[in-house]
């Protein structure tokens, strides 16, 4: 048969309108499988970037056999181990203010002050603090001033315009009770950083000057020591010190959470795999039995179940390549307002600018194509065995 | 001249464990020019002859050869279908979603000495010839039951077969169209066709020149 007839035929076959149906379905059913693969290939990549960027993957927390080994001496032998890069007490980690300024209806001002060594941020605007126990903090892109964003409609543009308030005079309440001056100095990039977004960063003696002034009874001999190393690989040099007990690195939670979402994303793209198989060998065994005449009739003025086929498979491909740009298109309009409603609630999560890669739209593609191919090929099986008499006789 | 030979065949069915004959060591010729009409009782097995032809229906025994090809798999019986036998039947069989143009030019797709605008020309002086012109543009929904035969006849010879074999053509039909549905095959076996009817409807007995009888399982010819 020549290409113009096999196309004219084609056309007759593709131009129907109860393929208007299959062609919405197929649209639903290959944006959510791209959907699936760009996500879990996307969060993939982010882990990726997060493990090569992230200061807080390297950080560590230590476990210490108080019994055989003081603070001091271990902070002493964790200090000259070339794989740590800083080491520190609990009181030099973490502390917690409230800064007056950035009170609003919706936020309430709140910070964590995580204490840190310089040059581990990617400073975006101003610069890095100093770390002579100076007044400074550094702040992230995503700064949103209040700990309980999480059960809020976390609004990314609705912040307090950080760079305004680059090296102004800020009050801040520290621990809920004293008013000290602050500075923030910098706005560090949070695109790669896990920190909740009302994390600043400020040295380690910063924060070991407000702490032995402001709390009193410090127990140094009972408080958890923190290291960051160069490479969270190389945690085991750890481990073998002595008066170590256990090391516990801050990925390994983190990892977790990530795991989660990867996991979702796996059962998603494998549940719609499933979804797109079945629902395809379903659609088409119908559109099959109600072209039951048409195959006979075929049949009859002397068409042979090679080129039936052909003329079937040939129009599921068109109408699956069809539903797939479609799918595509759709998938890019709605997928980003779909990503933020489902991880809202997370603003690390949420910030992940998945951008979905050619090479994952090419996979998805050719996943989708086989398939529905795959499924329309089982059902074609059935031309052949199709009683030709119970046509025509019909 | 004999354009079909049936040889020695033989069909029967198993039905609840018992073995139904149909037909057994049938051997006849059938020749262009001529108007054979096919009765018989229900179950006599005339169209089970008729479906064996065009190989719908694969004989236990013996060989059918047509216009010298012998019908031994699917492809050789698709090619008999698309070359050498037009095919009408009683419910018509036409694509609900094609015009009666389409419908007429869709066995013109695999023959390889129509291109597409030598088709349509066929289609249409065979839909003129019949009378349907004007109606080439219509659904078969949009057509009462004899148009729809007749244009089922039209696509039966737009490949210009050498046979015809039409099964219950005027089953569906009322008495005016059931005469020209007759006249028609009844010109074209002058024409040189081999027309090959089979029909309940005595009427056939008027127009055909030769008629066979099945009974029994065997053939019973009256010229």
């Amino acid at each position: 048969m020549s290409i113009s007839k096999y196309l004219k035929l084609l056309s007759k076959q593709i131009i129907n309108k109860n393929n208007i149906v299959l062609i919405i379905l197929y649209i639903a059913l290959s944006s959510i499988i791209i959907f699936c693969i760009s996500y879990f290939n996307g969060v993939n990549s982010l882990w990726d970037k997060w493990l090569n960027n992230s200061y807080d993957f390297d950080l560590a927390y230590v476990l210490s056999d108080n019994n055989t080994i003081t603070q001091k001496e271990l902070l002493k032998k964790l200090q000259n181990n070339p794989n740590v890069l800083d080491s520190f007490l609990y009181d030099e980690f973490l502390g917690s203010a409230i800064i007056d300024d950035f009170k609003s209806s919706i936020m309430s001002g709140e910070i964590k002050m995580i204490g840190t060594i310089n040059g581990n941020k990617k400073i975006l605007y101003g610069r890095d603090f100093k770390e002579d126990g100076s007044m400074e903090m550094i702040c992230p892109s995503n700064f949103f001033p209040d700990p309980v964003y999480v059960n809020q409609r976390y609004n990314f543009n609705n912040t307090v315009g950080l760079k305004n308030y680059i090296d102004k005079p800020l009050n801040i309440k520290y621990l809920g009770e004293y008013e000290i001056p602050m500075k923030i100095v910098g706005i560090f990039d949070a695109t790669y950083d896990l920190s909740d977004p009302n994390i600043c960063y400020v040295s380690h003696l910063t924060l070991k000057n407000l702490n032995n002034k402001y709390q009193a009874n410090l127990d140094y001999e009972r408080m958890p020591i923190y290291i960051q190393l160069d490479n969270n690989t190389n945690i085991n040099s750890i481990k073998n010190i002595e008066g170590v007990l256990d090391v516990v690195l801050v990925k390994q939670i983190k990892e977790d959470t990530i795991n989660d979402v990867i996991r979702i994303c796996g059962i998603a793209v494998i549940l719609a795999t499933i979804m797109v198989f079945f629902l395809s060998y379903f659609i088409y065994k119908r559109k099959l039995i109600n072209q039951y005449k048409y195959i006979g009739l075929m049949k009859i003025v002397g068409y042979d179940n090679y080129i039936i086929k052909s003329l079937f498979y040939t129009e599921t491909l068109l109408i699956s390549i069809i539903s797939i740009v479609l799918g595509y298109l759709i998938n890019i309009i709605v997928s980003s307002k779909f990503l933020e409603l489902f991880l809202y609630s997370d603003p690390q999560l949420a910030l992940m600018n998945i951008s979905i890669s050619k090479t994952t739209v090419a996979i998805a593609f050719i996943f989708v194509l086989i398939i529905f191919s795959l499924a329309v090929k089982i059902v074609l099986k059935n031309i052949s065995k199709m009683e030709i008499k119970d046509i025509i006789y019909d | 001249m004999s354009i079909l030979k049936l040889v020695n065949c033989s069909k029967s069915y198993i039905k609840q464990n018992k073995v139904i004959k149909v037909f057994s060591n049938l051997n006849y010729s059938f020749d262009c020019g001529k108007f054979y009409a096919i009765m018989g009782d229900s179950g006599s097995g005339k169209s089970t002859l008729i479906n064996s032809i065009v190989g719908f229906v694969s004989l236990d025994t013996g060989s059918i050869v047509v216009d010298n090809i012998l019908l031994n798999n699917d492809k050789s019986a698709a090619k008999i279908r698309m070359e050498k036998v037009g095919l009408v039947y009683q419910n018509f069989l036409l694509h609900d979603n094609m015009t009666a143009l389409e419908n007429v030019m869709l066995p013109t797709y695999l023959n390889k000495s129509f291109t597409i605008n030598s088709a349509k020309k066929q289609a249409i002086y065979l839909l003129d010839s019949i009378g349907l012109k004007e109606r080439k543009n219509h659904f078969p929904k949009e057509m009462s039951g004899g148009e729809q035969q007749r244009v089922a006849i039209a696509r039966a010879l737009v490949n210009n077969p050498k046979i015809i074999i039409a099964d219950e053509p005027t089953g569906n039909l009322d008495k005016k169209n059931e005469q020209f549905i007759f006249k028609l095959l009844k010109k074209l076996s002058k024409d040189g066709k081999c027309v090959i009817v089979v029909s309940h409807n005595n009427a056939i007995k008027k127009y055909c020149d030769v008629l066979i009888e099945l009974r029994d399982g065997k053939i019973y010819e009256y010229k």
